[in-house]
């Protein structure tokens, strides 16, 4: 299959897109802010 | 369609809009991971792991010889205890009630000892939201340095009965 | 003996699969039962809430106690397993055209289950098991609590295995050729899941059933813990297998979405068979006896691999999704598909709710408590809570619930009654769950510890003070409680009707 009949195929989503990236913020947002919450504790081993 | 049998060869390679995504979601995947191993070399909370066996009579035994040793008064009938500083300290869960109340000072590093001697329990101190489950027949060595003074709470947050909302304890830390 | 076989089917109306009768009627037995205990669940959900609630506290503390247990044991068992084995009947007969094998033998896994579950229930609410639902070793039930989930689950092995069999038959039988649809792959994927989580609850409940008949002396509490949860978390990971499958079901039946990559969405299926934590140490990271190695290995897998499949999926439904309604011509901007999308419809808008809800809350949720050492700051406090009620009751609960909108018509061949308040229960539950989980997670950060009756301490010799802002957060659990409970009623209310009074499908 030629490179540009091959690109007309493929699908695009760009909304889909958005949003995963959206989830992705949020997702890292309240990842690291769990560590930063944690670094505040008492020290522990 | 999903509820339909697909297409005879549905092998097929992904578009460019699915590979970046994958892409991303592989790479922040490793990240997850390694935050752990990250943090331990260079985080300062990190979960205690040094365990032994201890039969609640022997542990029960071991504690009450210190509390014997190193207290210093008394809240409602429960002991405070003054540990040497780096000492072994230990608390005891029981049916319920934190055994005693703990002294301890700022900046200074404790091996906090903390078995159950009858059903499981959960050492929750408050309000700093440190949490660690207790079981009976396991002496739990949590060494921690408190690093900021005041009164804590100690909260068991392990089902343990009928009397769970009335197990408590205390944690004095001094400047 | 083949025309017999010919006359056990029917072909339905709006899909042209043919639909094996006894199939049906097993289906509908599952579904019937699982509302049933979901009702059970619901009215203990709004008792417990109310009593969360500071300003209310409904209940007396044995009362809540025990409901806490029955609560967990009717909804993350009774109401969900029932619900997925009328799903797996649904996705192994109905989506091949196939005939389910041994009818016989699927109604003695039914009244095994059935009896399980009255057999628990009835000593749970006796106040013979005031334990929870993960009855920690050596607290100790009456043994016949451990008895009656023993039944349960070996009634829903034979289900489960009823599966395998019938996708093997279907294959033989040339009902069905080449790959299995996709829904019926991802509900293969659950049962795989859900055939070792039985198997480990087994390993689980046996011996503790002998240890309360007092035939074996000692049961370590460290031991158990791990087997429990070696069945408990595995067993959220089938809802979540089955769950996902609905989803795809679900945007398929609303606006006809195919996935994009059919590649794509069944290697992220097999990932959770792989990935999915078999010793699931996520619940063990601040319990003694653990190495760190052992405990970032059992969390992870080292790659999170599981994590990646949903979040796979997290973009492979919404792109079906998207490429469905573009072709319907809504291309304007970046989201006129989403704008124009059937919101009108339960089907659809229970499955994106439980969507967005299961991944902003639920699955990040999981991630971030389960990752070791940030769980120090979260071990059995009631963010605990707050992330398993994202995802298996906004998440998995309201997929189920969207199905059913479905299923009565297909399945049962009834129309729906009282449509128009279908159309806004999953917003009405969707609405009181997410207030409940923000509360339950605020409580949680501020220490608020789970399954605990008073917050106060009003009893204890010390003294506890917690910052004023739990009595609003507290308040937030019980009001969500409240809301989310409603819309379960609506919920049964209409199934119940629609099963009873819905007018007759031709
Ligand atoms: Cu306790």
């Amino acid at each position: 299959m030629a490179k540009a009949e091959r690109e007309k195929e493929e699908i695009h989503v760009p909304g889909t897109m958005a949003l995963v990236f959206i989830f992705f913020a949020w997702f890292a947002t309240f990842y690291f802010l769990a560590w930063w919450v944690l670094s505040g504790a008492w020290v522990i081993r | 369609m999903s509820l339909k049998v697909p297409e005879r060869v549905w092998w097929k390679p992904l578009g460019w809009q699915e590979k970046v995504w994958v892409t991303v979601s592989l790479v922040w995947c490793l990240v997850l991971f390694l935050m752990m191993p990250l943090w331990m070399a260079v985080g300062k909370q990190n979960n205690p792991t040094e365990t032994y066996r201890v039969s609640p009579a022997r542990f029960l035994e071991t504690a009450s010889a210190l509390i014997e040793k190193y207290k210093v008064g008394e809240e409602k009938g429960i002991p405070i205890i003054r540990p040497p500083r780096g000492s072994d300290v230990y608390l005891v869960a029981r049916m319920w009630q934190w055994n005693p109340i703990l002294e301890l000072k700022k900046g200074e590093t404790y091996r906090l000892h903390v078995s159950s001697l009858d059903l499981q329990h959960g050492l929750s101190i408050q309000p700093l939201n440190m949490n660690f489950q207790v079981l009976p027949g396991y002496d739990y060595v949590l060494t921690l340095t408190p690093t900021q003074a005041g009164e804590y709470s100690v909260i068991c947050n392990e089902y343990c009965l009928i009397g769970h909302h009335n197990m408590t304890g205390k944690i004095i830390v001094r400047e | 003996m083949a025309p017999s076989i010919e006359s056990q089917f029917r072909t339905c109306a709006v899909t042209g699969l043919k639909v094996h009768l006894p199939a049906q009627r097993l289906i509908l037995a599952n579904a019937v039962a699982a509302v049933v205990f979901l009702l059970v669940g619901g009215i203990l959900a709004l008792l417990i809430g109310l009593t969360r609630w500071p300003a209310v506290q409904l209940l007396p503390a044995d009362l809540y106690y025990r409901f806490v247990t029955a609560h967990g044991i009717n909804m993350l068992v009774f109401w969900i397993v029932f619900f997925e084995v009328a799903g797996l009947y649904f996705g192994g007969a109905v989506l091949l055209n196939a005939r389910l094998v041994q009818p016989g033998l699927a109604w003695i896994a039914f009244i095994l289950m059935v009896a399980g579950a009255l057999l628990t229930d009835w000593i749970v609410f006796a106040g013979k098991a005031d334990v929870m639902f993960t009855a920690y070793v050596p607290m100790k039930a009456d043994p016949l609590f451990y008895l009656g989930i023993i039944l349960f689950a070996v009634g829903a092995i034979v289900a489960v295995s009823l599966f395998f069999a019938t996708i093997i038959v279907a294959k033989a039988e040339g009902r069905t050729s080449g790959s299995v649809p996709l829904v019926t792959f991802g509900l293969l994927t659950a049962a795989i899941i859900a055939l070792f989580t039985l198997l480990a609850g087994a390993i689980t409940f046996i011996p503790t059933f002998f240890w309360s008949l007092g035939w074996i002396p000692t049961f370590d509490p460290g031991v158990y813990r791990v087997l429990f949860w070696a069945f408990g978390h595995p067993a959220q990971q089938v809802n979540l297998a089955a769950m996902v499958s609905v989803w795809y079901a679900l945007t398929a039946l609303t606006v006809g979405a195919t996935p994009i990559n059919e590649k794509l969405s069944r290697t992220a299926f097999v990932l959770y068979i792989l990935f999915i934590n078999l010793g699931s140490m996520h619940h063990l990271l601040v319990d003694p006896g653990l190495s760190s190695p052992n405990r970032i290995f059992n969390t992870s897998y080292f790659m999170y691999l599981a994590v990646l499949g949903s979040m796979i999926h997290a973009f492979s439904i919404p792109a079906g999704v998207e490429v469905a309604q573009r072709a319907k011509g809504y291309t304007r901007g970046l989201f006129e598909w989403l704008k124009k999308a059937p919101w009108g419809d339960p089907g659809f808008s229970a499955a994106a709710l439980s969507f967005v809800i299961f991944g902003f809350l639920g699955g990040t949720s999981g991630v971030i408590i389960g990752t070791m050492q940030p769980n120090i700051n979260v071990h059995n406090t009631l963010r605990v809570p707050g992330h398993f009620h994202a995802t298996v009751v906004a998440g998995t609960t309201l997929a189920f619930m969207g199905l059913t909108y479905y299923v009565i018509p297909l399945i049962a061949r009834r129309e729906i009654v009282g449509k128009a308040w279908a159309k806004y229960q999953p917003y009405i539950y969707a609405m009181g769950i997410i207030l409940m989980i923000l509360g339950m997670n605020f409580s949680g950060m501020l220490g608020i510890p789970r399954r605990t009756w008073d917050i106060s301490y009003a009893g204890a010799p010390l003294a506890v003070k917690f910052p004023e802002s739990v009595y609003t957060t507290l308040g937030l659990v019980g009001i969500g409680a409240a809301i989310a409970v409603l819309g379960l009623l609506i919920f049964v209310g209409i199934a119940v009707a629609s099963l009873l009074f819905g007018k007759k499908r031709a």
